[in-house]
């Protein structure tokens, strides 16, 4: 019982943490240059750093937590353990990819968009470059990692149970993106229902999602196969789906029925609930 | 059980920091740099300075150059990596706990691959910075590096994955004569290049166009592929060099001194 409210009062400082230090950012930019200006427009680039720093809100979040509560740091799932885990570093990488391609057929099939006539070596370059690109850009998702699924997660879990912390965390982890969704990130802003649909469409999808990333970090105890698998979901299939339809990576183009159908391929992660249900032990480093 | 990688950590703190810190520093020296070409120019604002920085191209070939040496920076240190246990002593000792070499070339791959990729992210984010600051100056901000500093960091994984053997199996010493030998090389083509290049003044120019096309995606579909291909090629012989340094490194340890 002790434990536990210990734990509650951890989730509390980590989630005002997390949610303060991304959201603040977040909102003084959109006010300031406005969300296409900033995070989609020509010169993103030179809001990275801002958007590397309050990605990684919750990692900050971890941190600071663990120094206020003196929790220490044995279970921070820091090591790489690759050693007989190198298949599922292998499966975090090439499945949301599938997944990718999954979806851009579907989205070429369906005349939602332009289909862009293609080389057969720009297809390769693009297909290629996921590849490497997104266990490259892994560090950027790194810190939502290490705040999620290896403290959020296990933390829920050890207070209400694997099932609920899969859905708790999966809506905490969509609602931490409302600043960005209310603007038109994933969804844009023309469709019925905005931004309330897309607020919750956000959170479904991040359920799904982590079902497959905390399956990951259960497995492998190590952070690491799951920030592949993000980066991977983030910019390997986002790239995908750019190569077989014309329309910007993050879906800012396609119809809002577009997005939906486009969706519909990340079911195939609820597979992954028999998996985690099957071996209840808990997340160890 | 702490494990080898924690031990290389410890051992090459300094050398971490250094990926990490370098970047920022490298940056420093960039903008000092032209400070002091345009120190003639009294009065200047920072805003007059970056809008001048970014008219005359310069600050995008400057960084090239810098970025350059703080890489070989980089390859001079990481030498130490490898030196910090060459004694005959501690290898036969590490060879005889159970998958010790194994053991002993995986951590010191892994802090080499950590580094550089400290160094990659370190440099996205400091160059991000200077964009941010330029940026808010004059409302225009500079080319994005991102996929130069991806394409070093892969240059850099396939040059330690040639020369990392020769350094196990030769020690650091005799290592670095093998690395002074290419860089030598390396040297004497671009010497060449200079001295019958046509227009021998803008070269650094036209090497800083051609990795501006890379970036803006105007390069011809098959360079194309063959550059997007090369990070997979890295990443493989990076992995195939620590199989052949597992091989070398007892024969290789014979030679060191006690």
């Amino acid at each position: 019982m002790k434990h536990k409210s210990a734990d509650v009062k951890r989730i509390i400082i980590f989630l005002l943490l997390s949610f303060g230090i991304a959201w603040i950012p977040w909102i003084v930019l959109n006010t300031r240059y406005g969300f296409s200006e900033w995070f989609t427009g020509e010169k993103s680039y030179a809001f990275l750093w801002i958007e590397l720093i309050s990605g990684g809100a919750p990692a900050i979040a971890t941190i600071l937590t663990r120094l206020i509560t003196k929790e220490g740091i044995a279970d921070d799932l820091l090591r790489l353990k690759l050693k007989g885990n190198r298949k599922y570093y292998a499966f975090a990488l090439l499945l949301p990819l599938v997944i990718g391609l999954v979806r851009s057929m579907i989205a070429r099939n369906m005349d939602f968009a332009e289909k862009p006539a293609l080389s057969g070596w720009m297809t390769a370059y693009y297909l290629m470059q996921a590849l490497w690109l997104s266990p490259l850009m892994a560090f950027n998702t790194f810190g939502e990692e290490y705040g999620w699924r290896g403290y959020l997660y296990p933390k829920l879990e050890a207070v209400a149970g694997r099932p609920a912390a899969l859905l708790a965390g999966g809506i905490i982890w969509g609602l931490w993106h409302a600043p960005l969704t209310v603007k038109g990130h994933n969804f844009g802003t023309d469709y019925p229902g905005f931004p309330w649909l897309g607020i919750l469409l956000m959170c479904g999808s991040c359920v799904i999602m982590g079902i497959f990333f905390h399956w990951l970090t259960q497995k492998t105890g190590s952070i690491y196969p799951a920030s592949i698998a993000h980066s991977a979901n983030n910019n390997g299939a986002a790239l995908i789906v750019m190569i077989f339809v014309q329309a910007k990576a993050d879906n800012h183009d396609l119809p809002f029925s577009a997005n939906i159908l486009l969706l519909a391929p990340m079911l195939l992660y609820l597979l992954f609930i028999p998996l985690l249900m099957k071996n209840r032990k808990p997340v160890q480093g | 059980m702490q494990g080898t990688v924690y031990k290389e950590l410890v051992q090459n703190r300094f050398f971490v920091l250094f990926g990490l810190f370098l970047p920022p520093l490298v940056y420093i020296a960039v903008i000092l740099l032209e400070l002091i070409v345009r120190a003639g120019e009294a009065g200047l604002s920072w805003k007059q300075f970056f809008s001048e920085f970014l008219a005359d191209g310069t600050l995008f070939p400057n960084k090239i150059l810098i970025l350059l040496i703080a890489y070989i920076g980089m390859r001079l240190l990481s030498a130490s990596v490898f030196s910090a246990d060459e004694s005959k002593c501690k290898c036969f000792l590490m060879a005889s706990v159970p998958e010790g070499t194994a053991r002993q070339m995986y951590g010191k791959y892994v802090i080499l691959f950590m580094t550089y990729a400290l160094f990659f992210v370190s440099a996205f984010f400091t160059d991000s910075v200077l964009s941010y600051i330029v940026f808010s100056l004059t409302g225009e901000a500079p080319p994005s590096m991102l996929g130069l500093f991806a394409l070093m960091l892969f240059l850099q994984l396939f040059l330690r994955s040639i020369d990392i053997p020769f350094m196990v199996s030769y020690g650091t010493k005799n290592g670095k004569y093998v690395f002074m030998i290419v860089l030598i090389a390396a040297m004497l083509a671009f010497a060449i290049l200079i001295l019958y290049s046509p227009s021998s003044e803008n070269l650094i120019r036209i090497v800083a166009d051609v990795i501006l096309k890379l970036l803006n995606g105007e390069l011809a579909d098959e360079t194309a592929f063959c550059i997007s291909a090369f990070p997979i090629v890295s990443i493989a012989a990076y992995l195939v060099s620590y199989r052949i340094s597992c091989k070398l490194w007892l024969k290789g340890a014979v030679n060191y001194e006690a």
